[in-house]
C-alpha cells in the first residue's frame, strides 16, 4: 500500500466516521419519548425542534463527549433542509454527466467557440422558446376548442385531463433537452473556470466533472437569488435548450485533431 | 521581419527538418496506455471509498428512521393519496416538512449510487482500452 | 478527440500511436536522455488524458501536446540538471554578425554534430528551437508552450540560433586544428 493508497483509507475512513456521528446524532435526536416528528405531510403542525440541551442529555454516558457537536448536527440538518434544491441539481446533473455523456460531450464540442457564439446559442434558445410557448398556446386553444365543440359533456374532464398529460409530456421532453444543454453549459463554465486557477495541481488534478457539478449548484444558488434570480434561471433555461438545438440540428463536426 | 532573418528562419527550418529523429521506444503506446488503466483504476477506488463512505452511515440511518419513524411516512404518504383521490382538502395550513438530515442522508445515497455507476462504467470502458492497446 | 472523451476504447491509444515519435523527439530534444525523454513523453500523454476535458477541441491537437511535454521536460531538467545554464547566462555578445543562412550549409554527415551542438544550449533555447523549426509552431503556439510572452519567445529564438551557430562555428574550428 502505497503513502498516497493509505491518505486515500484514512480520509475516507474519517469522511464516515464524521457522516456517522452526525446521523447517529440525529438518530439520538428524534428518540422517543418526545422525539422530533421526521416526516410531516398533510394538516398537521410542523414539530417545534427539541432543545439542543435536551439532545445532550439523551446521550448515554459514554458518549458525552459528542455534545458539542450536538449543534452542529442541528446546523447541518437545517442546512441540508434548504439545500434540498442544490442537491437535486448536483444529483440531476452529475446523473446526466454519468448516464449523458456522449450527448452532454457532444453538445459541448458543437457549441464551443468565443462570446459571440455563445450569444448565437443563447438567440437560438430564446427563439426556441419562443416558438415553444406559442406552439403550446395555440395547441392548447385549438384542442380545448375541438374538445368542447366535439365532445359530450361527460367526456370533457377527460379530455381535459389528456391535454394536461399531453402538457406533461412536453414539459418532459424539454426538461431533458434543458437539462443535457444545462449540464453541458456547466462542463463548459466548470472547464473555463478550471483553466485559469494558477495552481496547477488544481488545474490537473480536479476533474472536469466536479467542476461542472460545483458550477452546477453554483448556477442553482444564483438562480435563488432574489430580483436577478429569475433573469438567471431565464438566461439559463434559453442557453441549455439552444445549445441543445444546435447540437442536434447543426451538423458542424468540431475540428478532427 | 526582414529578408535576411526569413532566410534565417528557413535554413533553419530546413536543417532541423534534415536532422535524424528517432522512434518512440518499442511498446511505448502500451506502456502509456498501462500506466492510465493503473491511474484510473486508483481514481475508481477513491469512488467506490469516497461511495462506501457516505452510502453505509446513509443507509443504515435511513433503515433506522424508516423504523423509528415509519408510521410518519405512511401518514405523509396517506395524506397525499387523500389529498389526490379528494378525500382530504389541503389549503394554506397543510404541512410539508421532511428532516433535514433525512434529506441530507437520501442525497448521499443517491451521490454514492451515481459514484459507483461511474466507477463501474469507466473499469469497462478502460478494460477495452487496455485490451485495444 | 470526441470519441477519446466519451471514453472510447482505442480513441486515445490511437492519438498516442500518431503523436508518440513527435512528442517523445521533442523531449528528447529538450532533455538529451532518452530514458528520460521516455519517461516525460509518457507522463504528457498521461497528463494530457487526465486534462482531455479541459482541452478546447476548436483548436489542434499538436501543439497542446507539445505544450504539455515541453513543460514536463523543462521540469525534468530543472529538477535534475540543475547545473544547467540557465537562459538568462547565456552571452548576449556575438550574436547578429554568425547569423548568416550560409553557415548553416552542412553535409548529411555533420548533423549528428548539430545535435552536439545544441546539447550544449540551455534546455528553454533547445525546445524553442525544437519547436520552432521541427514542429514549426508559430510564435504564438511556442509562447503557449513555454509560458512567455511573444517577444521574449523571439529573443530567445534569436539567441539560441546564435548560439547554436557560435557553438558549431566553436567545433568546425577544434576538429580543425
Amino acid at each position: 500500500m502505497t503513502q498516497r493508497d493509505f491518505l486515500l483509507v484514512l480520509g475516507g475512513g474519517a469522511a464516515t466516521v464524521a457522516v456517522s456521528v452526525v446521523l447517529f446524532l440525529a438518530i439520538v435526536a428524534s428518540q422517543q419519548p418526545a422525539g422530533a416528528s421526521t416526516v410531516v405531510v398533510g394538516r398537521r403542525a410542523v414539530p417545534t425542534a427539541v432543545p439542543v440541551a435536551q439532545i445532550e442529555r439523551r446521550l448515554p454516558a459514554e458518549l458525552r463527549f459528542l455534545a458539542p457537536i450536538v449543534a452542529l448536527q442541528r446546523g447541518v440538518a437545517q442546512a441540508s433542509r434548504e439545500a434540498a434544491g442544490v442537491f437535486l441539481v448536483v444529483l440531476l446533473t452529475g446523473a446526466t454527466l454519468v448516464f449523458g455523456r456522449d450527448q452532454v460531450l457532444r453538445i459541448q464540442a458543437r457549441t464551443a467557440g468565443d462570446a459571440a457564439e455563445q450569444a448565437r446559442v443563447f438567440g437560438i434558445g430564446v427563439g426556441a422558446l419562443v416558438a415553444l410557448a406559442s406552439g403550446v398556446i395555440l395547441g392548447f386553444f385549438v384542442v380545448l376548442r375541438s374538445l368542447v365543440q366535439s365532445a359530450p359533456a361527460g367526456n370533457l374532464a377527460f379530455g381535459l385531463q389528456t391535454i394536461v398529460a399531453l402538457l406533461a409530456l412536453v414539459l418532459l421532453v424539454v426538461g431533458v433537452a434543458a437539462l443535457l444543454g444545462f449540464t453541458a453549459a456547466s462542463w463548459r463554465l466548470g472547464v473555463w473556470v478550471l483553466r485559469r486557477q494558477p495552481s496547477p495541481v488544481l488545474r490537473e488534478r480536479v476533474p472536469a466533472t466536479l467542476a461542472a457539478l460545483f458550477v452546477a449548484a453554483m448556477l442553482y444558488l444564483m438562480a435563488q437569488l432574489p430580483y436577478v434570480g429569475p433573469a438567471v434561471a431565464a438566461v439559463l433555461l434559453a442557453y441549455s435548450l439552444g445549445a441543445f438545438v444546435q447540437a442536434r440540428l447543426v451538423r458542424t463536426e468540431a475540428r478532427p485533431a | 521581419m526582414n529578408d535576411r532573418d526569413t532566410n534565417v528562419e528557413r535554413a533553419f527550418t530546413e536543417l532541423f527538418q534534415r536532422m535524424p529523429t528517432e522512434h518512440a521506444p518499442l511498446g511505448f503506446r502500451d506502456t502509456v496506455m498501462a500506466r492510465i488503466a493503473a491511474e484510473s483504476a486508483r481514481r475508481w477506488r477513491w469512488e467506490w471509498l469516497a461511495a462506501f463512505a457516505v452510502a453505509i452511515p446513509s443507509l443504515i440511518f435511513l433503515m433506522s428512521t424508516l423504523i423509528e419513524h415509519g408510521d410518519e411516512l405512511s401518514d405523509g404518504l396517506g395524506s397525499i393519496a387523500n389529498a389526490l383521490l379528494g378525500l382530504e382538502a389541503w389549503d394554506a395550513s397543510t404541512s410539508v416538512y421532511v428532516d433535514g438530515i433525512v434529506l441530507l442522508a437520501v442525497a448521499l445515497v443517491g451521490i454514492a449510487g451515481l459514484l459507483v455507476t461511474h466507477a463501474l462504467l469507466a473499469e469497462e470502458q478502460t478494460r477495452s482500452r487496455v485490451h485495444v492497446a | 478527440m470526441q470519441a477519446c472523451l466519451a471514453g472510447n476504447g482505442d480513441a486515445f491509444a490511437e492519438i498516442v500511436e500518431r503523436y508518440g515519435t513527435r512528442v517523445y523527439n521533442l523531449a528528447l530534444r529538450i532533455t538529451n536522455d532518452r530514458d528520460a525523454a521516455n519517461d516525460c513523453a509518457q507522463e504528457a500523454f498521461i497528463r494530457a488524458y487526465r486534462a482531455l476535458a479541459q482541452y478546447d477541441q476548436n483548436l489542434p491537437l499538436q501543439p497542446w501536446l507539445l505544450r504539455i511535454v515541453t513543460n514536463t521536460s523543462l521540469n525534468h531538467v530543472q529538477r535534475w540538471h540543475a547545473h544547467e545554464h540557465p537562459v538568462e547566462e547565456m552571452p548576449d555578445g556575438a550574436e547578429p554578425a554568425e547569423l548568416q543562412p550560409e553557415a548553416l550549409a552542412i553535409r548529411r554527415e555533420e548533423l549528428g554534430e548539430v545535435l552536439a551542438a545544441m546539447n550544449a544550449l540551455p534546455a528553454r533555447y533547445r525546445a524553442a528551437l525544437t519547436l520552432r523549426h521541427l514542429h514549426e509552431l508559430s510564435y504564438e503556439e511556442i509562447a503557449h508552450a513555454l509560458e512567455l510572452p511573444i517577444g521574449t519567445v523571439k529573443t530567445h529564438l534569436h539567441r539560441a540560433r546564435a548560439a547554436l551557430l557560435t557553438e558549431l562555428h566553436r567545433r568546425r574550428k577544434e576538429r580543425t586544428s
